[in-house]
């Protein structure tokens, strides 16, 4: 298994949830097109925001993105309303090394 | 509609690339030292004589402090100091604002491209630059290089920056929100020679002096410059002295290539791979309500890594940088992620990286479209981007992990306070409380709150008593903001806010320019899971209760109770404070890492008695309930987190 973050791995080809072992996508995609992803109003992101409309006209989104398995929010972004998910980890897909590069007790933390 | 500025004939000769200058763009005139290649340096002498450059960097910042008069660089650190190779490779750099050093080195080599046959360069000169197309963040950053000689032969240079409080331009401080081009921003000098044989150039320096609102304070800044740079050069003919041109020319090349191999073997102990991060500044200047982005691609291959912009925003307003600032501000990510155990020899690290900078964004802007907040946009926006892709790629690496930051810091909060100071003098100076940001949670623990900058890693929050007693305000309060520091397993650094009013200013008002992006929406972004920090904000509460406040022997401890009128100020304008104005600014804390409902409940219930957290945070985003006595309620806490969980994938 090979580490991509703190909740997600490359195994044997595909992206997993190394909390439990959901598969998401090919190790060649964007995770996110197997996460459930919630659009919300960008206030969400934080308490402290107020209605971005006081200051622009563009519409600024908070996304969330969660294992289908397990419910763990994996990732966020914070981006204008027309921008696709953006691809923001994409380890080069080698099958030579994927050696366990997750030692166990990063593993065994969950 | 948007205004058409037309690129000027010939301003390409002003841009450098930071690329090391041909020789033979070089004038022959200029005798240019090089040691014996096959000079060997024994270790212990290496270590001495690396040390003593270190040391001899770290004078010439005490000197520039010692001299300066003004608070930005004697009470906040927004200045840095550099000793560069013959040609200008970076050697050394200081730890003060990095961005501003991390140029010098464009500054240089253009100068001995452009300057060594006319009016040439000879011991005892020094070069004035503050171009941003030549290497400056924006013309507010101003540099002095000086030349250091051996004999006849050019040995190698050293270099100062301090952030000057006014260079001219249509708003004060130089921060010209009303501006779209730079011919009505501080004047831009590309490197021009302010002392000859050891003399300042009185008709040179009257030039610079005469666009200022604040002559005298910038002319001691100009001497804070000089002295540093005398102090470097003095200490460097010292060591020659000592061990010799060969040993000391030899040690400088070899810190370069030391650090160089060390880069590329930690590079080599990360998996290749792409990283992408897309984030925003809003408003361009004064009424504009656009968002304009910035685009990074970081691709890590073997032992190089490129750092692409590509897809970035056109240039556009006052919010753009220049090459320089771009290759600056992602070196501001770079360092302290990537080099926290290797020399921060600039000259070496390049080797091993790549910029892409499109020409004409905002992150590489064309003459003369407006960069007088370049120093705090798009260069800041540089740093947010890598400063996030980093820590995604550290956060593939069992071995580095622990070295990652989620976002830091997303902006800075610009504030030009003009006026009468204390002493009915006229003033104009920048406050800088926003040194203290919050920095990004890390992958095993919380960001620290109110750390500094991540642009500045030993910026200073100066004194409330400093401030007072330069400037005619009275502090009500300055405090961390609570749920500032974005949520996560590991929760963000808190930022903080600051509020006062004008204070015997017999009846005037303060003038204040304000400059800032993130207001409405955050900019210090998690990672893994974690929320993104607080968004900035200005806010004036027009014609307050204080004054009454004050009679009653009291002090408000929030602008919602003063009364008045409440605005919420747009990210880029110029206003009046009247003496009866309450104003309040607040700057961003640290992204959080991880997914918070994994945040252990009881550092929560701490967080929320230590005023880090509110009550609703703690419920809604961190699923953690407390009881009567703000302990965890273990039973609720677990029954709100499955209620999260269940929601988000409903």
């Amino acid at each position: 298994m090979r580490q991509i973050d703190h909740h997600l791995a490359i195994d044997d080809g595909v992206i997993v949830c190394r909390r439990c072992g959901h598969e998401l996508a090919p190790a060649d995609e964007n995770f996110k097109s197997g996460a459930v992803m919630k659009e919300r109003p960008i206030e969400q992101a934080n308490p402290l925001i107020v209605d971005p409309r006081t200051f622009i006209d563009d519409r600024v989104v908070f996304r969330q993105y969660y294992c289908p398995g397990c419910a763990a929010l994996l990732e966020n972004e914070v981006v204008l309303a027309s921008t696709p998910p953006v691809w923001d980890k994409q380890l080069a897909v080698q099958t030579a090394d994927a050696a366990a590069r997750v030692p166990a007790a990063a593993e065994g933390r969950r | 509609m948007a205004k058409t500025i037309l690129k000027i004939p010939g301003s390409e000769r002003y841009h450098s690339d930071g690329h090391r200058p041909e020789r033979n763009r070089i004038s022959p005139t200029l005798k240019i030292f090089e040691h014996d290649p096959r000079l060997e340096v024994d270790p212990i002498t290496l270590e001495v004589v690396a040390h003593k450059l270190w040391q001899i960097n770290d004078e010439q910042g005490q000197a520039l402090k010692k001299v300066s008069g003004s608070p930005v660089a004697t009470d906040a650190n927004d200045f840095n100091v550099v000793l560069c190779d013959e040609l200008g490779d970076i050697v050394n750099i200081g730890p003060y604002y990095l961005p501003h050093a991390a140029n010098v080195d464009f500054m240089v080599k253009w100068t001995v491209e452009h300057r060594s046959e006319n009016p040439g360069i000879h011991p005892g000169d020094m070069f004035l630059c503050n171009d941003p197309w030549v290497g400056a963040l924006h013309p507010q950053d101003v540099a002095v290089l000086s030349p250091v000689f051996v004999g006849d032969e050019l040995f190698c240079w050293t270099g100062s920056t301090i952030h000057a409080v006014d260079v001219g331009g249509i708003n004060i401080g130089s921060w010209c929100v009303d501006a779209e081009e730079h011919f009505a921003e501080g004047m831009a000098y590309p490197p021009i020679k302010i002392v000859e044989a050891g003399e300042i150039r009185r008709d040179v320096e009257d030039v610079y002096l005469r666009r200022s609102r604040a002559p005298a304070l910038v002319g001691l800044d100009l001497r804070a410059h000089i002295a540093s740079n005398n102090v470097a050069k003095e200490r460097i003919h010292e060591l020659v002295g000592r061990y010799g041109a060969e040993i000391v020319h030899a040690v400088m090349k070899k810190q370069m290539d030391y650090a160089e191999e060390r880069f590329r073997a930690r590079l080599r102990e990360i998996p290749d791979g792409t990283w992408r991060c897309e984030t925003y500044q809003e408003v361009a200047k004064t009424g504009d309500r656009r968002v304009h982005k910035t685009v990074l691609t970081l691709t890590k291959e073997d032992d190089r890594i490129t750092f692409d912009f590509t897809g970035t925003d056109a240039n556009v307003g006052m919010i753009n940088s220049t090459r320089a600032g771009a290759v600056g501000g992602s070196m501001v990510a770079i360092l302290p992620q990537l080099c926290f155990d290797i020399p921060w020899a600039l000259g070496g690290l390049h080797r091993a990286i790549e910029f892409v900078t499109p020409v004409g964004t905002i992150i590489n802007a064309e003459f003369p479209h407006g960069v007088s907040m370049g120093s705090i946009s798009g260069t800041w926006s540089c740093t947010n981007a890598a400063n996030v892709c980093i820590a995604k790629m550290l956060s593939s690496v069992p071995e580095l992990q622990d070295r990652l930051l989620a976002g830091c810091v997303g902006s800075w909060t610009t504030v030009i306070a003009s006026g009468l100071d204390n002493n009915k003098q006229p003033f104009v100076t920048m406050i800088m409380d926003c040194m203290a940001g919050g920095w990004g949670a890390r992958s095993f623990a919380d960001g620290v709150d109110t750390a500094g900058l991540m642009a500045a890693i030993t910026g200073q929050c100066p004194n409330v008593e400093t401030n007072e007693g330069f400037y005619p305000i009275l502090y009500l309060y300055r405090r961390e903001t609570k749920d500032s520091g974005g949520a996560g397993e590991f929760r963000g650094g808190m930022g903080a806010t600051s509020c006062w009013v004008p204070y015997d200013t017999d009846g005037r008002p303060l003038q204040l320019v304000l400059a800032t992006f993130g207001e409405a929406f955050p900019t210090a972004l998690g990672i893994d899971g974690g929320y993104p920090a607080n968004t900035a904000m200005y806010k004036m509460a027009r014609r307050a209760t204080v004054a009454d406040w004050f009679a009653r022997g009291e002090i408000p401890t929030d602008i919602a109770l003063v009364g008045g009128e409440l605005e919420y100020l747009p990210q880029k304008c110029e206003t009046l404070q009247e003496p009866g104005d309450v104003f309040e600014h607040t700057w961003s804390g640290g992204g959080g890492f991880g997914d918070p409902i994994d945040r252990e409940p009881e550092r929560v219930a701490e967080d929320v008695r230590n005023d880090a957290v509110s009550t609703a945070a703690a419920r809604d985003i961190y699923g953690v309930v407390l009881d009567a006595s703000g302990g965890v309620d273990t039973d609720a806490t677990e029954r709100r987190r499955e209620a999260i969980r269940a929601e988000r994938l409903s």
